[in-house]
């Protein structure tokens, strides 16, 4: 969990981003007006923008393309299976500012990992709580992050997952979404925060109160009970599985270091 | 000169381990390079709680190119908490896979 000393980033919608007077924000914009503002006058605090359904229109990425300034771009694709394929549409993007391309786990997830992959994308994937179909993309999903030699940017939240599972970072998958409203606070059109800053600790802890399945998972401290929201009687037998994969992979790289010839690393004798 | 200093490793020998380590893992081929970059170097950070929203509101303060390192030709982003950020706080740490183009 966040301690104290974080600074909140607040997700706005365009209206309250005007006024905004409450530190550093992402403003989210679904015009293509809306778009053109805030790339073109950014406020002082302004650290980007999450832009959603925008995805098919190509004159926001020809500007997007162009400049001006460095803003950051989260890139929201709400139906991957009909969305990927204007994915080719951030290829010149990228060149001039830092993307990031959010996908939910639904039919279709696949090609867009591969065509973000191939355009070197850094990809967050929304799990939620995937059904049947859902887990056989992630199941795929994660076994393309780990293995497909075209993967270099992070895919999110695998890429943390794996990292903490390797003793090499730490958190749980509410921050590595950046759904963890301590770190990240979207507001509504008032400017006010949708979910209270200690939401991560009262929904976990309120899990455990009651006793579910959180108490006895072995992944509990990277999960924090986010696949157990919204619903709290969501079965985590498939997810389960996805960690098991990471894990198993982190051990078997842990294994592959352990053969690394000394001689080729001598520094620590 | 304290006992700290003298045990900590410089930071051209961590890079050079980093590295051979690296190239290791990439001449077995079977590891994406994102997830050969996790194993061995985390999520270029460490999740001290001081850093981790900085590089958010840093990013004014050394001119916008400071937070965000502009050197890997678009692919940068944000690490702002323990792994998932996408911004790079330490966007100069060693073996930053951003850096590398």
């Amino acid at each position: 969990m966040p301690d104290e000393s974080f600074v909140t980033l607040a997700l706005l919608p365009p209206a309250p981003a005007e006024s905004h007077a409450g530190g550093p924000f992402f403003v989210i914009v679904k015009l293509r007006e809306e778009f053109f503002h805030w790339l073109n006058h950014p406020h002082p605090d302004l650290v980007g923008i999450q832009v959603e359904d925008l995805m098919g229109d190509p004159e926001v990425w020809a500007l997007a393309a162009q400049g001006p300034g460095e803003i950051p771009l989260d890139v929201i694709l709400k139906d991957p299976a009909t969305e990927f394929s204007a994915l080719y549409r951030l290829a010149d993007v990228r060149l001039v500012r830092p993307v990031r391309v959010t996908i939910p786990a639904l039919p279709g997830l696949r090609k867009a990992l591969r065509l973000a992959a191939s355009l070197q994308l850094p990809l967050r994937i929304l799990p939620g709580q995937p059904d049947a179909k859902a887990l056989l993309e992630m199941t795929a999903a994660v076994d393309f992050y780990l293995r497909d030699s075209m993967v270099d940017a992070p895919i999110e939240p695998f890429h943390s997952v794996f990292a903490a599972l390797r003793g090499m970072t730490e958190g749980n998958l509410w921050e590595f979404l950046d759904q963890d409203p301590a770190l990240c606070s979207k507001h509504d059109e008032a400017d006010q925060p949708l979910q209270a800053p200690d939401f991560v600790q009262s929904h976990f802890a309120d899990l455990f109160q009651k006793g579910g399945e959180c108490t006895t998972c072995p992944w509990q401290d990277l999960c924090a009970g986010y696949f157990k929201w919204p619903d709290p009687t969501y079965d985590c037998h498939g997810v389960k599985s996805l960690f098991n994969l990471l894990e198993s992979a982190a051990r078997e790289i842990t294994h592959d270091l352990a053969t690394l010839s000394p001689a080729l690393h001598p520094y620590h004798e | 000169m304290n006992d700290s200093s003298i045990n900590e490793t410089s930071p051209a020998l961590e890079d050079a381990e980093f590295q051979d380590r690296r190239h290791f893992l990439q001449g077995m081929g079977k590891w994406s390079g994102a997830a050969i970059f996790a194993a061995i170097a985390g999520t270029m950070f460490s999740s001290t709680s001081q850093t981790q929203a900085a590089t958010w509101i840093n990013r004014r303060s050394g001119g916008r190119g400071n937070w965000v390192n502009r050197s890997g030709g678009g692919g940068s982003w944000i690490n702002r908490s323990g792994g998932g950020g996408w911004v790079n706080r330490r966007a100069a740490g060693r073996g930053s896979w951003i850096n590398r183009r």
